[in-house]
């Protein structure tokens, strides 16, 4: 308890126990709480501080920065890259890689265990590798954008308008929603050659486009994003023929134009969008005012598209082409498993859809069982993590900007239990985007503008902590933190959060992150776990830039961390760390306590001496105490114990003080046993007999 | 600190379930810290450890949050199908009053 001034004994302020973690305060905060530590354990044994295991690079030679890792049934992992590479970890954590997708990597794998493939999606398709343990182990297959683009067979693109039923109930364009394969299944359609044409009658190509009559051919999309229009051409005459997609504002949306040397009479000729076009889909329809048309013009007068009412273009026989997923801001379409159907669902984040795939034809799923919009969110939204709560998918969603300086602030967290064609409730955040999304303890945690989030029912979520700032005032820069979907995992019972994944933020160290307790009756506390084996926390050290952490995963004792980052010499390296029962202590660790004023900050006391006892001191370890007087700058011991010391003593000189923090910072090199640090003791001369009160100048 | 000190302000959590906290005012049993005394204390001053479990276990008693709206538990898909129509007729069996959809006439 408080002692007055006039007691002149010497004051031990002595740090035993460690269990309160690191506080966001430099002063004040739970009990036995301190400012800072680095790669320590302050938690399996809340009365003393012993060095984590140290993380290890397992391997240089990647071309991506890992942001999703699944293991199969024989123990073997496998990583998917964001530059789309696809690698393979063997069981003695030998990495190789094996495919390359078509595109960027989207930060979502999922390994199924009965079909024996891992399901990989890339920008706008999922490719699938298998089987990766059984058929024709050591040799699987890479089936490189399996689902790509698919037709519509929906009435509102298959069928022609009828305004007598005020429905797309009209003759059928082609046999497209009712073509089957070879033993009789409806497959998804993604060739024309699956298709046969109805059309009987032709329409005359012009020369110049007219929004009128019957000169376009309008229709309501089921799917998007829009991948390309294949016509059929009944006699392609001697011009080149261009397509133009318009919305009901007769906005240009695209222009594509073929060749007529490319263009093939009596067959369904497909123009190519040069992007994805975005649309809304399933809108509300009202006849010839069609969500979106399209006209085709040649340069000569001669060509002839196939149609089911004669000289009508509203009638033209064509194919819409959608891409399965949508090319998004962010760059992600996680992945998640989920029944709550009571059916298997692979869940993948699309945008501002949920899109859903049941298993049900790995070779050419229909749009049924490759659903790309089982749920739709807000325009604009884009899914950037999914994770499971109770009976419901937890769907987690941001609004990205391209300009990375005019970031938004929106946010929501949706809940669907499957069973509904839209989310059962949804939590708006409107603090940022819910980077990370990840269930642990069936509470549902994530992270938002530098905070730590959590939710476990109720109407509100819980801010939890700051993880690295409240504020970002006077940062002399633009903001911009991100963290990949795959940033938070679980190990020994504890929250791992890897943050951030990027950020412009110079404040905030690179690194894992733990949150918990060893148990029941100690605190939930927080504190730096893992450093990458580099020890590299920051942008600009050693010159490097656009250092980035693309997952965190662990398997029981195998903690891996990917990472990536631009060296001096403009070079980006790529790597994978991994902590595992092998690992060596960290190279590096540090620990400081809260500032200590005695409560009475205006009062001049005296540091005297400073110890910290530990462990017989073991082989291969510095360990370098210091104090800091007034905020000043750090007084370092001036050596290190010796193996088989049990303490280190530092005289504190010249020691008047009004704020005191003290702490170590350590380094091991070939040491094998942790070191054990068991008390950190700061020694004050209270100096009682000294007038309180007087101006700073004069202490 | 002494130890009573110690277990006072790290009070089990479960008392705290029944003092004032709710996600949108926060905690209104937060100990406020009292200006200093002017004594001169041996160790760091600390607020009350406050459990995240706690917090989610009053949230979710106080705060429920509504559940899907099922008539059948278990049971949220499916359809209702009205097809039929009815039809008053005059003595003369003219229609003279309709309900549904009509399909002729």
């Amino acid at each position: 308890m408080a002692k007055g001034f006039k007691n002149e004994e010497r004051y031990k302020i002595h740090n035993q126990y460690f269990e309160g973690g690191v506080s966001i305060d430099p002063k004040i905060g739970v009990a036995n709480s301190f400012y800072q530590s680095q790669n320590l354990d302050f938690r399996s044994v809340p009365s003393q501080l012993s060095v984590l295991p140290g993380a290890r690079t397992v391997a240089t030679n990647l071309q991506d920065n890992l942001t999703a890792i699944v293991q199969d049934v024989n123990g073997v992992r496998y990583g998917v890259g964001n530059n789309g590479g696809v690698y393979r970890i063997n069981t003695s954590n030998v990495v190789s890689k094996i495919a390359q997708l078509d595109s960027n990597g989207a930060a979502g794998m999922y390994y199924n265990q009965v079909t024996d493939q891992i399901y990989i999606p890339s920008q706008t398709s999922v490719s699938l590798y298998g089987q990766v343990t059984t058929g024709n182990p050591g040799n699987p297959t890479f089936r490189s954008s399996v689902f790509g683009k698919s037709a519509s067979i929906a009435a509102g693109t298959n069928q022609l308008w009828n305004s007598y039923t005020s429905s797309w109930s009209g003759g059928a364009r082609n046999n497209a929603a009712t073509a089957v394969n070879t033993v009789g299944i409806q497959v998804g359609i993604t060739s024309t050659s699956q298709v046969t044409t109805n059309a009987t009658q032709t329409y005359t190509l012009p020369t110049t486009l007219t929004e009128s009559g019957l000169s376009y051919c309008y229709f309501s999309p089921d799917i998007e994003p829009f991948y390309s229009i294949a016509v059929y051409v009944t006699a392609k005459g001697t011009g080149n023929w261009t397509l133009k997609l318009h919305d009901s504002l007769n906005n240009e949306l695209a222009s594509v134009t073929v060749s007529n040397a490319n263009l093939t009479s009596g067959a369904y000729n497909e123009f190519v969008f040069g992007s994805q076009i975005r649309a809304t889909v399933n809108a509300s329809q009202t006849g010839n005012t069609g969500t979106y048309h399209f006209h085709l013009t040649s340069t000569v007068a001669d060509g002839t598209v196939g149609t089911l009412n004669a000289s009508d273009m509203t009638s033209a026989d064509f194919l819409l082409f959608a891409y399965r997923l949508v090319q998004t801001n962010n760059g992600w379409h996680p992945t998640a498993y989920f029944d709550g159907t009571g059916l298997p669902l692979l869940c993948i984040g699309n945008g501002r859809w949920l899109a859903t795939y049941n298993f049900g034809n790995d070779q050419q799923p229909n749009n049924a069982q490759f659903n790309r919009h089982a749920l739709q969110f807000a325009f604009g939204e884009e899914v950037c993590g999914l994770t499971k709560n109770n009976q419901y998918l937890v769907i987690a969603t941001e609004k990205r900007s391209t300009n990375a300086n005019r970031n938004f602030q929106e946010g929501v967290l949706y809940f669907w239990d499957g069973t509904t064609t839209s989310p059962n409730f949804k939590i708006p955040i409107p603090m940022g985007a819910p980077y990370g999304v990840y269930t642990f303890n069936n509470v549902t945690y994530f992270c938002v503008a530098g905070s730590l989030y959590a939710w476990s029912g109720g109407q509100t979520v819980i801010k939890v902590r700051k993880l690295a700032y409240q504020n970002t005032d006077y940062l002399n820069a633009v903001d911009s933190t991100i963290v990949n979907p795959n940033m938070l995992t679980s190990r020994y019972s504890l929250l791992m959060i890897g943050y951030p994944s990027t950020t412009t933020n110079v404040n905030i160290n690179y690194g894992v992150w733990s949150w918990g307790s060893v148990e029941l009756s100690f605190p939930n506390s927080y504190g730096y776990s893992y450093s990458l084996a580099s020890n590299i926390q920051n942008n600009n050290t050693s010159g490097i830039t656009n250092l980035q952490i693309g997952c965190v995963q662990n398997f029981v004792d195998n903690l891996y961390m990917s990472w990536s980052y631009t060296d001096a010499g403009g070079i980006t390296r790529y790597g994978l760390d991994l902590v595992d029962n092998f690992s060596t202590p960290a190279t590096s660790f540090n620990w400081q306590s809260l500032i200590y004023d005695g409560t009475v900050i205006y009062k001049t006391k005296i540091g005297t001496r400073y110890k910290i006892k530990f462990n017989s001191f073991p082989a291969g370890y510095t360990l370098r105490p210091y104090y800091i007087l007034d905020r000043g700058t750090p007084v370092y011991a001036s050596d290190t114990p010796k193996v088989g010391d049990t303490d280190i003593l530092m005289e504190v000189t010249p020691g008047r003080f009004k704020e005191i923090q003290w702490g170590f910072t350590g380094t091991s090199s070939g040491a094998t046993t942790p070191l054990v640090i068991s008390g950190i003791t700061m020694e004050i001369e209270p100096i009682p007999d000294e007038v309180d009160l007087r101006k700073d100048t004069q202490s | 600190m002494s130890t009573s000190d110690a277990t006072f302000k790290n009070a089990p959590n479960a008392s705290l379930m029944f003092t004032m906290y709710s996600t949108t005012f926060g905690n209104g049993a937060f100990e406020l810290l009292p200006p200093a005394t002017g004594n001169m204390e041996d160790g760091f001053p600390s607020i009350p450890y406050l459990s995240l479990e706690a917090i989610i276990y009053q949230q979710q008693s106080s705060n429920p949050l509504s559940s899907p709206n099922q008539t059948i538990a278990g049971v949220s898909a499916g359809q209702q199908m009205i097809g039929s129509s009815q039809v008053a007729q005059d003595s003369t069996t003219t229609p003279r009053y309709y309900v549904g959809t009509q399909t002729t006439g």
